[in-house]
């Protein structure tokens, strides 16, 4: 039964806006949502509300009262009948090209990463102790009496004994966030996260997906109130320029997801001085050793590769664009391409593909006849070592729900999004390291498949391309709760420590 | 170099005669005034479908003979001019492909023409090789007079697409020259270069437009003429150009705007120009085909009459007219099979006039049937998201000529 449009109440969380403002909607999406068309006055009297709040209230809380509070909202979230996962699973259905069953991935990881066990880990991981956030921590590793043998020269000076040596870490005051639309739940965490390093955070959704943040916003608040007072989410056009401006003047980070023409255009606004986080364009890809491509393993790995193309219909930056198998092994590159496209079949059943728009159905048909025309045009077409015949794009049938692509051209070659897997038949594993080197610092993910023996060859050879995950196929979508985007800290990045001697 | 050194006679005598034919059949569609371009519209052998059927598959069995790849690839897909009997059964190239492989009837190094799509600088750009442009010409002109010039001869062109001496491998900066030859009289210019649009050059000849109340037609991309809007509209000045005038959007596939917008674009151009939005065309084309497409608002006025109009305006509605060299089909995008009533779908050209490459193009354009043409729908709100996956063909193009400039300096 088809779900019906109704206008969400929750939108848009803006605390310190009394007075009304003239609907806006992105487009397409006037049924579901509506949001103020704030002025460049009104959307600064919001981010100073949100400051006022933080001083006086979050920036005082405890690091581990405000995590016993983010997991207490993130149980919220796990709980299959509450109130805001409903709301957020039907809202994400109706606005977004993701299945329920997609969407509901989705919330399931992100709000797992968002329990208090996983939170503690990430504090343990990069900053030691909770305390570091709260207080002034003395160092016990440097010594007293080194500091009392120097004063002791000087005769006419007292001694004062002094507080530390001791840290504390100091968060901004704001953090503005640009969202993208291609992965509900990253807006959340990237609002989590500004939450715990204690600063007040302006959340801008996407015209992709304008919603998950704002409900995240209106959970907290149900939870601690004083709290979710410091945090603003809502939605503006992307070429409304000078609410931008007004957002990243009073900001002291800023943190921007999109593609490098979007953070680029951010970047041109920003005053010096301004903290600047962006993640932008990604490559990921799968590597698979001869060695593994044997009868009695092939199909265990296409059905953990489907898993990586399947999950968030290929849109985030962890998602592989082409898989790279060596020659050599029983099973020849190509025909690995049948055992792939059964996978993608197969785990339709899982997680059913979602509503795509007519123009990127287009785009795929587009890429599908352009590689059987590349393959008409190689020289190999001609050649007696590959079957004419052979299939060269495999795809799902009287659809564009899946497509495998063999091309025997190493170099990347034009790809797009939804389940669309391009193989490379390699010599050698470190032979792409060459095809590569262009996209160096660009690299996120990389899958493998290789034997044990081979797995820090792999490292060796794609952690110096500036590759940040390493990890074997089937797991690329599935990081650890505390992973770093592009490779950096979720909680130090944000941090200024003060010296207190 | 002359075509007659550069083929082999028996590709050259089919050519000849495939060209003839086109030629002869194109140019029944000429005619001075709209009363006679309807009728001979409608009288073009291309319009019956049989005839359309049987030159199409002589073009495609041409084709097929002299375009290497081309011949390769319908191969790969059991499509030979021996197994297919119907013009909607020959393989249809995407346009995306005209970037990388020549899709050509010949050797492209020696062909006398190249067309470049536009876009970016760094991006990779469509080729469209060409033996001559003579069917080129025609069927451009011909469309032309039929859909913005039904009235006159010769006309002022004000034109805000650069010549092709700023814009060489420009199959736009072509078509703006064979109209100023054609159709435009002495006062016809460019008021575009690599410097940009000359403002006080067009705000001077505005003014003497006005002095000599003879409509005028402005061509422009939508980017040319939006800029000019902008001006005018910051400057607070407006002009009202004689009745009669017109005007020609033009920016590819590319310029394709969201209905909303392009209402909005005719209304400031009313505003700014006084031009109303019965008298702005739209075109839409692309480097890799020969023929356009146009708006049926100017040529609706004459065809069906303005009171006619009033009382029907639905009639007047924007649509594209295919003209009778050319076929279009929409196509479900996951079956690519024809699409239903109220439905929308990829367009797929067949082409007659894309004599020495391949006539049938699929773009990724979407598209919607409408009463005697079609309209382009916008890009969907989805499609804007791609996900932080890299364009890697806009950054492998970056990056291969930042790598190649760093070479050179080495």
């Amino acid at each position: 039964m088809p779900i019906k449009k109704t206008l969400s109440k929750y939108a848009n969380y803006l605390p310190g806006l009394s007075e009304s403002y003239p609907a806006i909607s992105p487009p397409g999406l006037d049924k579901l949502f509506s949001y103020p068309a704030l002025t460049p006055s009104a959307l600064e009297k919001v981010i100073y509300t949100i400051l006022n709040s933080r001083n006086q209230y979050l920036a005082n809380k405890p690091l581990n009262e405000i995590i016993y509070v983010l997991d207490k909202t993130s149980r919220i979230w796990l709980d299959s009948k509450s109130f805001w996962r409903n709301e957020a699973i039907k809202y994400l259905t109706l606005s977004t090209i993701f299945s329920k069953e997609m969407v509901e991935s989705a919330i399931d990881a992100t709000f797992s990463a968002l329990l208090q066990k996983p939170l503690e880990e990430l504090v343990s991981l990069e900053l030691g102790d909770a305390s570091l956030l709260d207080s002034f921590c003395r160092l016990s590793s440097i010594k007293q009496a080194s500091f009392k043998k120097q004063a002791s020269s000087c005769k006419q000076v007292s001694i004062i004994k002094g507080y530390g040596p001791a840290i504390k870490g100091y968060g901004p005051s704001i953090i503005f966030h640009v969202f993208s639309g291609n992965i509900p739940g990253i807006a959340v965490r990237s609002l989590a996260y500004g939450i715990m390093v204690k600063a007040a955070n302006l959340g801008k959704m996407a015209s992709g997906e304008p919603v998950l943040a704002s409900l995240f916003a209106f959970s907290l608040r149900a939870v601690d109130p004083e709290l979710a007072s410091s945090i603003a989410v809502t939605w503006w056009p992307h070429e409304e320029n000078t609410l931008l401006e007004k957002a990243v003047s009073l900001a002291d980070d800023v943190v921007a997801y999109g593609n490098d023409d979007t953070l680029a255009a951010i970047a041109s606004k920003l005053p010096l001085g301004v903290r600047y986080h962006p993640h932008g364009d990604k490559l990921s890809f799968i590597v698979i050793g001869k060695e593994v491509l044997s009868l009695n393993f092939v199909k265990d790995i296409a059905i953990k590769i489907a898993r990586d193309v399947s999950l968030y219909e290929q849109m985030g930056c962890f998602s592989p664009q082409f898989v790279y198998l060596e020659d050599g092994g029983e099973v020849a590159p190509i025909e690995f391409a049948k055992f792939l496209g059964e996978a993608l079949e197969e785990i339709k059943k899982k997680l059913p593909k979602g509503k795509f728009a007519p123009d990127i159905a287009a785009k795929i048909s587009q890429l599908r006849k352009y590689y059987s025309l590349k393959r008409a045009a190689s020289k190999d077409a001609t050649s007696n070592s590959v079957p004419l015949k052979m299939q060269f794009v495999l795809e799902s049938n009287n659809s564009t729900d899946w497509t495998v692509v063999f091309d025997d051209d190493p170099k990347p070659s034009p790809f797009c999004c939804n389940r669309f897997i391009i193989l490379k038949p390699v010599t050698h594993i470190s032979s792409i390291t060459e095809t590569l080197s262009y996209f160096k610092n660009k690299i996120s993910t990389v899958g493998y498949a290789v034997s044990e023996s081979r797995i820090k060859e792999v490292a060796s050879y794609f952690a110096p391309l500036g590759a940040h995950r390493i990890v074997p196929a089937g797991q690329m979508q599935s990081p650890p709760s505390h992973w770093r985007h592009d490779g950096r800290f979720n909680l130090l990045d944000f941090l200024r420590f003060v010296e207190l001697g | 170099m002359k075509i007659d050194d550069n083929l082999p006679p028996g590709q050259l005598r089919e050519r000849k005669a495939l060209k003839k034919t086109l030629i002869s059949q194109i140019s029944v569609c000429d005619a001075s005034n709209w009363e006679d371009s309807r009728l001979s519209w409608e009288s073009c052998c291309l319009s019956k479908e049989d005839f359309f059927n049987e030159t199409s598959l002589k073009l495609f069995s041409y084709q097929f003979k002299w375009n290497n790849i081309y011949q390769a690839y319908c191969k790969q897909l059991g499509k030979t001019p021996e197994t297919i009997t119907l013009w909607r059964d020959i393989p249809l190239v995407p346009a995306m492909a005209f970037k990388e492989f020549p899709l050509f009837c010949g050797n492209p190094s020696l062909a006398s023409i190249c067309y470049h799509s536009s876009g970016t600088t760094n991006a990779k750009h469509s080729c469209h090789y060409l033996w001559e442009n003579d069917i080129y010409d025609v069927s451009l002109t011909v469309n032309f007079k039929r859909h913005l010039l039904p009235d006159f001869d010769k006309i002022q062109i004000i034109s805000l697409i650069p010549s092709s001496k700023d814009l060489p491998n420009s199959s736009l900066a072509h078509m703006v020259f064979m109209l100023i030859q054609k159709f435009g009289d002495k006062k016809s210019g460019y008021y575009i270069s690599k410097n940009g649009l000359d403002v006080a050059r067009i705000i001077e000849i505005f003014d003497c437009c006005k002095k000599r109340k003879k409509p005028v037609i402005i061509l422009g991309t939508s980017s040319s003429i939006n800029y000019l809007l902008n001006f005018v509209k910051e400057t607070g000045l407006s002009f009202s150009l004689p009745e009669g005038s017109r005007l020609l959007d033009t920016g590819g596939n590319k310029g394709v705007k969201k209905p909303i917008e392009r209402d909005k674009f005719y209304l400031l151009i009313e505003k700014c120009l006084g031009i109303p939005s019965q008298y702005c065309v739209n075109e839409y084309g692309m480097s890799e085909m020969g023929s356009q497409f146009y708006d049926s608002v100017l040529v609706s006025t004459y065809d069906v009459g303005e009171e006619r109009l009033k009382e029907r305006p639905k009639e007047s509605g924007r649509k594209k007219v295919v003209p009778p060299w050319v076929r279009t089909r929409i196509l479900n995008p996951e079956t690519l099979e024809d699409i239903g009533a109220g439905e929308s779908g990829i367009l797929c050209h067949y082409d007659l006039a894309n004599l020495d490459s391949v006539l049938g193009i699929q773009t990724e354009d979407i598209g919607a049937r409408m009463k005697d043409g079609f309209e382009i729908i916008g890009r969907s709100q989805g499609s804007e998201v791609r996900g932080c996956s890299l364009a890697i063909e806009n950054f492998l193009s970056t990056t291969l000529k930042r790598k190649t400039c760093q070479l050179k300096k080495h």
